[in-house]
């Protein structure tokens, strides 16, 4: 069973200073392989630390994060990457492509240090491009495509080591109503797969979307509502 | 004889090499102390990175041994030509006491560094770093040796002095020279080489066995261990028959004369071979010591059988390229 | 091997792109980066083809000269002893030399008069002269032209000039006059029967110096200088002038570094965050840090060749370089050199350790500085 299980989480920043906040303050939830959840609140309440602990990118100041029943919390930072690179893919909300590179280089990127054949990983990453509708531009510097190919270029990105997980956050924060339609049509595509695909939004139409299984509400780094 | 560019350049690698020993050791003491993988907090956090860097340093000063080596055996060559009485690095490197101990300081310290970044390597390979610790207690032990490795060229070069007569190779390594080189060149070539030649197939075999199967400690170790004997006795061989042999000349024993361009080089053929090999060697005997842990249980014997399978053909070609050498000489040794 | 070997190559295709995204930073470091190997390898290959070319002069002088002492001062050698230093078991043969320094008054400066040995082909006629290059051309002199020399008794002594002696050896012949011995005499009222020194061949190099011995004890009142030790104090002096021309850069190398510690720390806001990308895409510290030392290699690969190349054709085509001065001395009659080429792998190696060295000790911390910051900035926008 490929779930992850948040047991006690707590985030402190600038712990001790009197700017201490605490970003997520006992965050208990379980989520099963496959499942498309998307986590809801207002600003600062804590969805994007979530997704980063969930990720390991961040470590939990309280609490433990398991990965198929694996206590991952006390992870060097260098298994934590190396858990990171297997299993999740990032679609960030500013999207973070690297500048100067084409769209291809940008989806190939993540893979360069498994030392994977060349030939291969292109053919990989253009099968992505091409489900995702972007291959006619994989020549192109990212910096030249519209916001929607960008997105879908990161989609391409984060999904080119196959992980089983896909994180985003706020995904359709810089989209319009159109894209967010496509975007929605994307996900449903790559749940069909049986990826678990884990988001943070407050936009309405994602949160809505037929596609979401599961809707859990936050306030104030607390889970208040989960359904 | 401070002043002049080779030297300088060694100084500045000493001075690098000592700047290494000394951010190395306040950092493992730290390590040793506050080490806990189980601790999510700021400070393990820290800790974890400054361990990369440690590791960076580490072989950063590996390579700058690996560079030492040859840039002093050829400063010590040219040196010669304003010695009396030095006509090659040997005899420049016997001009005062610390020549020879500053060489094989050196190499004592790219072994010990080679080992320690085999430490490395096993350690950060599971998650759960199993070795952390005993890594920067050797740490410990490293930095001093990578210190004294410096100081000694240092204080070679500071204590040469142009007007002491020194003397060369056709002088330290004759055989009526009672020392350790003088011992060496001595030592009849009928038995040298059979100790070469015993010693190399030994490492070889050792290394094949544990190259070609999931084999336990003891092999290992015996595999590591044949590999530093084959060592010191490609050494002691070079002295005792394989220079003479390249040399064409049965007095010069010199094992450094022949990394020279007059013989083309030759020695290159044999020393790297030989020391990519030991260091394999070291790996080994490292893993075997590890090997007791029961975490690396799972990783240690894909990186032994590779290590060895190096080790192997590292001293297969050091014996094949010496044959080679004898065969073309036109010495006859009795 | 085969995943090593890709990841490698990828991780330099990215160092490599990474570089070309900031062509301005790169080429001011490449730029700095190869001017300091420049620089320091000029020194050393300028200094390397003079001690060659001293060797090669060296090699033509004698094993042994004879040189006649009085109240601690030279005098002349009585050609007397030239018969008994031929006596001396090893010396292979005797040669009695004139020659003397000509203080010149137009010049300003002293040149050497020698007379050419005996079956020599610069062995020269009365009334005529071979001069060295720099000599002729302070003077103006060439081939057929007519040389004026002022002998001690103050009179003018006139003579031709047969030909230029050749420029190859220029070090040696530069600022030579070659005439008579006749007119040596005249020149500078030279009795006969004395010579200014006495050079001795010797057949085994290994007897030089017993050979030098033996002439001091039965002539107590000479002194025997050996070739082997002028060698020893050329090689010492030009290399000791080498060191300490290197040691005045010792400042340069050191702001290099600095200027290298510098660049490296001071990543620029797009580059930390397309580092910061990178590790949250899933590379590790490790991985950033060797693409950033590909991207240290491929800097240092290119400014080394440049830096070594701009020295290479600066030192050995472009006449009188800067650095003449310093490593062999000022002279007005300067010998213009073509040095020849001359390098060897044991300079190389020299050079990158002076070189390259320093600039990847300035980069370690501050690569590894970027390598492990922390990459949840990407989440935060
Ligand atoms: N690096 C940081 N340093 C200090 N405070 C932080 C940091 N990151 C987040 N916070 C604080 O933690 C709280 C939760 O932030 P987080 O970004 O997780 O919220 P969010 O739900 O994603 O908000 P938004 O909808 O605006 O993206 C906020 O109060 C924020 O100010
Ligand atoms: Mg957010």
């Amino acid at each position: 069973m490929n779930a992850i299980e948040l047991v006690g989480i707590r985030k402190a920043f600038n712990r001790g200073l009197a700017t201490e906040v605490w970003a997520l303050d006992g965050i208990d939830v379980t989520i099963p392989a496959g499942q498309v959840a998307v986590f809801s609140g207002p600003s600062g309440s804590g969805k994007t630390t979530l997704l980063s602990i969930i990720g390991g990118m961040a470590r939990p100041t309280e609490g433990r994060v398991r990965l198929d029943g694996q206590d991952v919390s006390s992870y060097s930072e260098r298994f934590l990457t190396v858990l990171r690179r297997m299993r999740f893919g990032f679609v960030f909300q500013d999207l973070h492509l690297i500048r100067g590179l084409s769209a291809l280089e940008n989806v190939m990127i993540p893979a360069y240090p498994l030392g994977n054949d060349w030939h291969p990983l292109r053919d990989r990453a253009l099968s992505l491009l091409s489900r995702l509708d972007v291959v006619h531009r994989a020549a192109t510097r990212v910096e030249f495509l519209s916001g929607g190919e960008q997105q879908r270029v990161a989609i391409a990105r984060a999904l080119v080591n196959d992980p089983p997980v896909l994180l985003a956050d706020e995904p359709t924060a810089n989209l319009d109503s159109a894209l967010t339609t496509q975007f929605l049509g994307i996900l449903e595509s790559l749940s069909g797969d049986g990826r678990t695909i884990l988001m943070s939004s407050h936009d309405p139409a994602v949160t809505s979307s037929a596609v979401i299984q599961r809707r859990i509400a936050m306030h104030d780094g607390r889970i208040v509502e989960d359904r | 004889m401070l002043l002049q560019p080779p030297v300088l350049a060694l100084l500045l690698m000493s001075a690098l090499e000592v700047a290494i020993a000394l951010a190395v050791i306040p950092f493992a003491v730290s390590i040793v102390r506050h080490w806990d993988l189980g601790d999510a907090s700021e400070r393990q956090v820290r800790l974890e990175r400054r361990t990369r860097l440690v590791s960076t340093l580490v072989a950063f000063a590996m390579g700058l041994q690996i560079l030492t080596l040859p840039v002093l055996v050829f400063t010590a060559d040219r040196l010669a030509a304003q010695l009396s009485g030095a006509m090659c690095a040997v005899g420049t490197l016997n001009a005062n006491a610390y020549g020879f101990a500053a060489l094989s300081a050196q190499m004592v310290a790219f072994f010990a560094a080679v080992a320690w970044l085999a430490l490395d390597a096993m350690d950060v390979s599971v998650p759960t770093y199993p070795l952390t610790r005993i890594k920067y207690v050797a740490a410990l032990v490293l930095a001093p040796l990578l210190a004294l490795a410096a100081g000694l060229p240092v204080a070679f070069f500071a204590m040469l002095e142009p007007s002491v007569i020194t003397s060369c190779c056709a002088r330290v390594f004759a055989s009526d020279a009672p020392s350790v080189s003088g011992a060496l060149a001595a030592w009849p070539a009928g038995p040298a080489m059979i100790a070469f030649y015993v010693s190399l197939a030994a490492a070889v075999m050792f290394s094949l066995h544990v190259a070609t199967g999931r084999r336990g400690r003891a092999s290992a170790a015996l595999a590591g261990g044949a590999g530093l004997v084959a060592f010191a006795s490609v050494i002691a061989g070079v002295v005792s028959f394989l220079a003479p042999a390249v040399y064409d000349d049965v007095l010069h024993h010199c094992p450094f004369c022949f990394l020279k361009a007059e013989y083309h080089h030759q020695g290159y053929l044999i020393y790297v071979p030989l020391f990519v090999a030991t260091a394999n060697s070291t790996w080994l005997l490292c893993a075997s010591l590890a090997a007791r842990v029961p975490a690396l249980e799972d990783v240690l014997p894909r990186s032994q059988r590779r290590w060895a399978a190096v080790a192997a053909a590292g001293f297969m070609l050091v014996a094949l390229i010496s044959s080679i050498m004898l065969a073309r000489s036109h010495v006859t040794f009795q | 091997m085969r995943r090593w070997l890709n990841r490698q190559r990828s991780l330099a295709d990215v160092a490599l792109a990474s570089l070309g995204r900031r062509r301005t930073r790169t080429m001011a470091l490449l730029v700095v980066y190869a001017l300091v190997v420049s620089v320091v390898a000029a020194v050393m290959l300028y200094a390397q083809a003079v001690r060659r070319e001293a060797g090669r002069v060296l090699a033509q002088s004698p094993a042994v000269i004879v040189q006649r002492l009085q109240a601690g001062r030279f005098a002349l050698v009585p050609d007397t002893y030239a018969e008994a230093l031929r006596a001396i078991r090893g010396v292979q043969s005797v040669e009695g030399r004139l020659w003397g320094y000509y203080y010149d008054p137009v010049l300003k400066v002293a040149v050497t008069v020698m007379v050419a040995p005996e079956g020599s082909a610069h062995v020269v006629q009365d009334g005529h002269a071979r001069v060295g290059p720099a000599v002729a051309r302070a003077k103006g002199l060439s081939a057929g032209g007519q040389l004026l020399l002022i002998t001690t008794a103050r009179d003018v002594l006139r003579l031709t000039v047969d030909e230029l002696l050749p420029d190859e050896s220029a070090v040696l012949t530069a600022d030579l006059i070659l005439i008579s011995a006749a007119d040596f005499r005249a020149l500078f009222d030279h009795p006969a029967g004395f010579y200014t020194d006495i050079a001795l061949s010797v057949a085994n190099p290994a007897e030089h110096r017993r050979v030098a011995e033996k002439v001091t004890t039965r002539m107590p009142d000479t002194r025997a200088i050996v070739r082997d030790d002028i060698a020893r104090t050329y090689a010492a002096t030009f290399s000791w002038r080498e060191g300490l021309v290197l040691v005045a850069f010792i400042g340069v190398l050191a702001a290099f570094a600095l200027f290298a510690f510098d660049r490296a720390s001071g990543l620029s806001a797009d580059e930390t965050r397309e580092i910061a990308v990178l590790k949250a895409v899933g590379w590790d510290a490790g991985d950033v840090m060797a693409m950033k030392a590909w991207e240290g290699a491929l800097v240092s690969a290119v400014a080394f060749a440049a830096g070594y190349l701009a020295a290479y054709l600066f030192v050995f085509y472009v006449p009188a370089g800067p650095f003449d001065g310093a490593l062999r001395g000022w002279t007005v009659v300067r010998p213009r050199i073509r040095l020849t080429p001359d390098t060897d792998a044991f300079q190389v190696a020299t050079l990158f350790v002076l070189s390259v060295v320093p600039y990847t000790a300035a980069i370690l911390v501050p690569v590894w500085r970027a390598a492990v910051a922390e990459p949840d900035v990407v989440m935060r926008g």
